[in-house]
């Protein structure tokens, strides 16, 4: 195994780490649909909350 | 402590809003661009050390909603007691605005009054004297405009310090019956008469409104059936044209260059490692995520163009000369928003939908919206132009044009579908005054869905390519999957059912079924996973191949003739859309049967679409008919039955309706 | 019935001159069949819908105000009510008796 295959493999390991993260972090705020410009507000995930519904 | 803004559509409550909070909401020049309420911290800078919540509503005329979106706003105020109201008021317009404010000020929330858009009454001569309005409004009357931060933290400083006292109203409506048609009309009347009162006392006007002005002539060119049309088409032409055929790809190229070339030093750089790793990094995650991101400047370059052209005020116009057209079919003017607004995101489309009144024609706008290519699909476009039309830019104009023709049979469709109804629909929409479009604002817009775009191939794409590489390199046992033997991986085996029904549409591989299924993750994926299943690493330079001309090596590996090419394409244009906007669909239609109703008839548009081109374009190119032509006829058969069935079901429902109303009226005549 | 005008604009049109309902003092006149460049005043705004009359009403649309006609298309044409412009159709501009 030499260095590049373990930079890579962590490297990998990394960002996906950090996507999974942020998707998950959005999902707990409650958007469905990261990346979404109009997430803030999509009526989807603000049923809790007033918004005339 | 929250601060309510309110007041009437297009009076500037977003861009206040938006300078009052740093935020960088969709704002517009047309009444109706906010559609749902928003809440937001304000900057410290304004918030004079206290917690203080502003909350962006939906314009309003008053209090009695209209349309669904006004009754977001009159729900707000009364029953979410915010500790203050922000009135906007378009100083432009007073005669019309105070109507709502002295509503405002009955509620006993502390009101401020923000006589906004003053820059316009100053270049017109138009006096208000503000003093004089605020001690018969009986609140604190500030000169603002928002576009230039004028006025503003004066306006909300005082709107902190009101917070949690009352309101005493000038004008209180009197005790009356509120079922009382008579008595409430009455009531208002008197209403509009105390705020003639007021402003025929504190408004000196130089130009009247009611006179002849220069915009005028535009307005006339801009509305006039023929020119008006012809203008809209040249415009859309345009942005189209600028966005994916020369600056758009143009800058694309360069991108490009970077992201291949990085991409061939990690693959350098992983040459001695296992090749799964490479395929992982090199293929999966910087290819894969930099064919999507490649395609940015196209996407970035439009959203521009259309900042600018929702701000100059072209777009009522626009609703205005195409409403005789979408009412022919059975929409409304006001679907042009949605279409328009369609082009960048079907999300927001879809939730424009709210401005039009009429139920059957907001769903029936909300379920066609999506037929317009969005800024996700771009990459797709973008792609197949290039990989086989040699980059031509008819591809994706057609691509735009078809999908308006679309919405028009569409809506022909679900106008036949639900029968026609005899309610008179009414157009009345306000054609706000021009103004230049203000560079610095489109410039932030872009940036805005620019992060967003790579916030979404960094994330949900990258996963999903990821995961698309895994599942092609492994057979359900985990062994790795062998070459030639690509077939047995899991992602075949899952996508592979489908392709089969893929054949009559000419490109019935697993591969194209598999892009196309994780395109309804989002449509960018469509792109991401075509690049990941034919280990296409020099994904985008293609189109550079392309244009020098002969087959490149995109189409090769992909075995498409243009015909398929075109008929996959549009397959992936014209399905479902994203499952956002599928939820987005869902919340606004509050009906499952019109919610699959909209997902059927775009499934079988998709499917329709693609078949007639495969069918028939083989049929001109190579003389006879592509391959599973009678089960394809048999599927659009059994559609067209599905599509009569729903119809007479729907309509008898209607007759049964038609009858009872009519036996009833009878009986009520007999008695 | 007698029509009526109301003259807030005098530059694009002279005096009043002749008086349109006269010619046919049975039939209504509407937006439909107005002079453009010319202001009347509501006399009757009757659309069938209520809601749709007492939007009208909010805009500043209603019986004893002004309306000025600015320009006419075959399918719609442009008013402007209080200080703002608008766009109606044909349907909406039939229910304005002026």
């Amino acid at each position: 195994m030499n260095t590049a295959t373990v930079l890579a493999v962590i490297a990998i390991a990394v960002i996906l780490f950090f996507a999974a993260r942020y998707l998950y972090k959005e999902k707990k705020k409650g958007n469905h649909c990261v990346g979404c410009p109009y997430a803030d507000s999509c009526p989807k995930h603000r049923q809790g909350t007033n918004c005339g519904h | 402590m929250r601060i309510a803004f309110a007041g009437n559509p297009n009076s500037g409550k977003t861009t206040m809003y938006n300078a009052l909070t740093g935020r960088s909401e969709k704002v517009g020049n047309w009444g109706g661009v906010t559609v749902g309420s928003k809440e937001f911290q304000l900057k410290k800078e304004y918030a004079g050390g206290k917690e203080v919540i502003a909350v962006d509503l939906p314009g309003a005329y008053s209090m009695s909603p209209f349309t669904p979106e006004e009754g977001i706003t009159s729900e707000y105020v009364r029953t979410a007691n915010p500790d203050a109201i922000v009135n906007i008021v378009d100083a432009t317009n007073l005669s019309r605005s105070l109507f709502f404010t002295t509503q405002l000020l009955e509620l006993g929330i502390p009101v401020v009054v923000a006589l906004n858009k003053t820059d316009i009454n100053e270049k017109e001569g138009t006096r208000i004297d503000a003093t004089k309005l605020s001690a018969k409004l009986g609140c604190p009357v500030f000169e603002t405009v928002s576009t230039e931060n004028k006025g503003l933290s004066e306006m909300i400083a005082k709107a902190i310090s009101l917070a949690g006292t009352t309101q005493e109203a000038p004008y209180l409506q009197a005790d009356i019956d509120l079922h009382d048609k008579n008595a409430v009309d009455a009531e208002d009347r008197k209403r509009y008469s105390f705020v003639n009162d007021i402003v025929a006392d504190v408004e000196k006007r130089t130009v009247l409104s009611a006179e002849s002005q220069k915009s005028d002539k535009l307005d006339a060119v801009l509305t006039n059936p023929i020119a008006g049309i012809l203008v809209f088409a040249a415009v859309m032409w345009f942005v189209f044209w600028v966005s994916q055929a020369w600056l758009g790809p143009l800058v694309a190229d360069w991108l490009v260059g970077w992201i291949e070339t990085f991409q061939g030093w990690v693959a350098g750089q992983l040459e001695n490692s296992p090749a799964i790793l490479s395929a992982l990094l090199a293929d999966g995650i910087v290819g894969g995520v930099g064919a999507v991101v490649g395609f940015l400047p196209l996407v970035m370059v439009m959203y521009f163009l259309i900042a600018l052209l929702e701000d100059c005020g072209y777009m009522a116009r626009v609703s205005a000369v195409m409403d005789p057209i979408f009412k022919r079919v059975g929409l409304s003017g006001k679907s042009v928003i949605p279409v328009v607004i369609g082009t960048g995101c079907g999300i927001p489309a879809i939730m424009a939908c709210r401005t039009i009144r009429d139920e059957r024609e907001r769903r029936a706008t909300s379920m066609l919206a999506t037929f317009i290519p969005c800024g996700a699909k771009i990459p797709v476009i973008a792609l197949f132009a290039g990989a086989f039309f040699a980059g031509a830019g008819w591809v994706s104009l057609l691509s735009y044009f078809f999908g308006l023709l679309l919405i028009f049979l569409g809506a022909l469709l679900i106008k036949g579908i639900t029968g026609y109804k005899y309610r008179k629909s009414f157009f009345i929409m306000e054609l706000p005054k021009w103004k230049a479009p203000s560079l610095k604002f489109a410039f932030r817009s872009m940036m805005e869905r620019a992060k967003a775009y790579i916030i979404k191939a960094a994330t949900i794409i990258l996963i999903c390519n990821t995961v698309v590489q895994i599942m092609q390199t492994f057979d359900w046992h985990f062994n790795v999957v062998e070459e030639g033997a690509e077939n047995t991986s899991i992602l075949a085996s899952i996508a592979s059912p489908f392709a089969i029904l893929l054949i009559p549409l000419g490109f019935g591989v697993w591969q194209l079924a598999a892009a196309a299924i994780t395109g309804f993750i989002a449509k960018e994926n469509v792109v991401g996973t075509l690049a990941v299943v034919y280990g296409l690493t020099a994904f985008i330079d293609t189109e550079e191949l392309a244009m020098t001309g002969g087959a490149n090596t995109v189409a090769m590996t992909m075995g498409l003739t243009s015909v398929t090419a075109l008929a996959y394409l549009f397959f992936n244009l014209y399905t479902p859309p994203c499952f956002a906007a599928i939820g987005a669909m869902n919340s606004e239609m509050k009906s499952r049967g019109w919610l699959w109703g909209a997902i059927g008839l775009q499934l079988c548009t998709g499917y329709t679409v693609a078949f007639l081109i495969n069918q028939f374009g083989t049929l001109f190119t190579e003389g006879h008919l592509a391959a599973g032509f009678v089960p394809g006829l048999i599927a659009e058969a059994l559609m067209v039955l599905a599509v009569v069935m729903i119809g007479k079901k729907v309509r008898s429902h209607f007759d049964e309706q038609y009858a009872l109303h009519k036996k009833a009226s009878k009986a009520g005549a007999a008695a | 019935m007698q029509a009526q005008f109301a003259l807030w604009n005098s530059s694009k049109t002279s005096a009043p001159t002749v008086d349109k309902g006269a010619e046919d003092v049975t039939a209504k006149r509407t937006l439909l069949n107005a002079e453009p460049g010319v202001t009347y005043t509501i006399k009757e705004i009757n659309t069938d819908d209520d809601e749709m009359n007492s939007f009208l009403f909010r805009l500043g649309c209603y019986e004893g105000e002004p309306i000025t006609l600015i320009s006419k298309k075959r399918k719609s044409c442009i008013v402007v009510i209080k200080d703002g412009r608008y766009n109606l159709d044909n349907l909406l501009s039939e229910a304005i008796i002026v």
